[in-house]
């Protein structure tokens, strides 16, 4: 998957509960920690990004929202994939 | 449409209904304070009760809505502690209310400083305090960017010198007032907490500002703001009781309905985006 629209993707869907600043310093220190910048991202990678995110987001709107709002991240990068030429 | 649904609706309505009689109240009270005269005719009983009513009520639901949070976040949530002290906090604070004014208002009995009220009071204020640092703890280790390593501490240390100072200054008159002893550990413990409070509440403020743009912001900016709102009340209240002018009551009421219903409405949003 490219690196940028996963960015975007997570960006888009956390940005309601945290801003959209907190979301995007959040996605990209959590994939520079994992060590993926730049680069293509593997659907695995994704996983290991929600993951880390999961626990954050977790603290302030509890996990069966957390599990919603990364559920959307998902929904939000098949239909990319599907949209995309 | 679920039983759930309609639960839903209906504490959605009532949430409405106090921040709407909330809203009406202070108003009410703030042209009492600007155009007393417009008040003659109306038996002060009615406008105590109006008070009354417009302090405990957003209390409740602040209380209930603190609970429900508490209830949507799963064991072993690390926030979920310091949204159950916070609900204790309201639930305190509705408690010492509804105290004075059952006292007052219903069996007609005068004022007593300390009341069974004051306890309550002040074990609210130690878990606002409680639940103040421990909301600040776990932000700053909830895994979000928040704040460089020394952000925290320069702004804890600014603000205890600041308040410091400005609570020796601001808090000087009602400490040296000469009244019993019992009297006036009430009227200056109210004040000092109110500062105590402030330094976590500044930590909050820094801590939200990261989050503007999102739900967070919207819940957090209105629970501090209920803080500060509150806090500014109860030196007014000191002040004015020391000064004995009676005829800014209502302007107090206003500053507690105000309060009160800005850190329930602060509640009701964290609730509301959890639930949706």
């Amino acid at each position: 998957v490219n690196h940028d629209r996963v960015v975007e993707a997570a960006v888009r869907t956390l940005a309601p509960y945290v801003g959209r600043n907190m979301a995007a310093s959040a996605v990209r220190m959590h994939l520079a920690k994992l060590g993926l910048t730049g680069a293509p991202l593997t659907e695995a990678h994704v996983e290991q990004l929600l993951a880390e995110l999961a626990p954050a987001l977790c603290v302030f709107v509890g996990r069966a929202k957390a599990d919603d709002v990364l559920a959307g991240v998902r929904e939000a990068l098949r239909n990319d994939r599907r949209n995309s030429p | 449409m679920t039983t759930r649904d309609t639960k839903r609706g209906a504490e959605w309505i009532a949430s409405r209904a106090v921040v709407a009689y909330a809203a009406v109240a202070s108003l009410l009270f703030l042209v009492q304070t600007a155009a007393p005269s417009l008040f003659v005719g109306v038996p002060p009983r009615l406008m105590n009760a109006a008070g009354f009513l417009g302090m405990l009520a957003p209390l409740v639901l602040g209380c209930v809505e603190a609970v429900n949070v508490v209830r949507r976040l799963e064991r072993g949530n690390r926030a979920r502690p310091a949204w159950m002290l916070l609900a204790g906090w309201l639930g305190a604070f509705a408690t010492g209310e509804a105290i004075l004014g059952v006292s007052k208002y219903v069996l007609g009995l005068p004022a007593q400083t300390p009341s069974a009220g004051d306890a309550f009071f002040l074990i609210g204020y130690a878990m606002l305090i409680a639940a103040a640092v421990w909301f600040v703890r776990v932000t700053l280790t909830s895994g979000f960017p928040v704040a460089t390593p020394r952000e925290p501490w320069v702004v804890a240390i600014v603000a205890t010198v600041v308040l410091a100072l400005a609570g020796c200054a601001v808090l000087g008159p009602i400490a040296r007032a000469s009244r019993p002893a019992a009297e006036a550990a009430v009227a200056i413990a109210y004040p000092v907490l109110d500062f105590v409070v402030l330094v976590p509440t500044a930590l909050l403020v820094l801590l939200t500002t990261r989050f503007r743009g999102g739900r967070l912001w919207v819940v957090w900016t209105l629970i501090l703001s209920g803080f500060v709102v509150l806090s500014v009340a109860d030196v007014l209240f000191a002040y004015f009781d020391l000064a004995g002018v009676a005829w800014l009551d209502p302007l107090l009421s206003t500053t507690f309905i105000v309060g009160y219903t800005l850190t329930a409405s602060g509640a009701a949003a964290q609730n509301r985006m959890m639930a949706e």
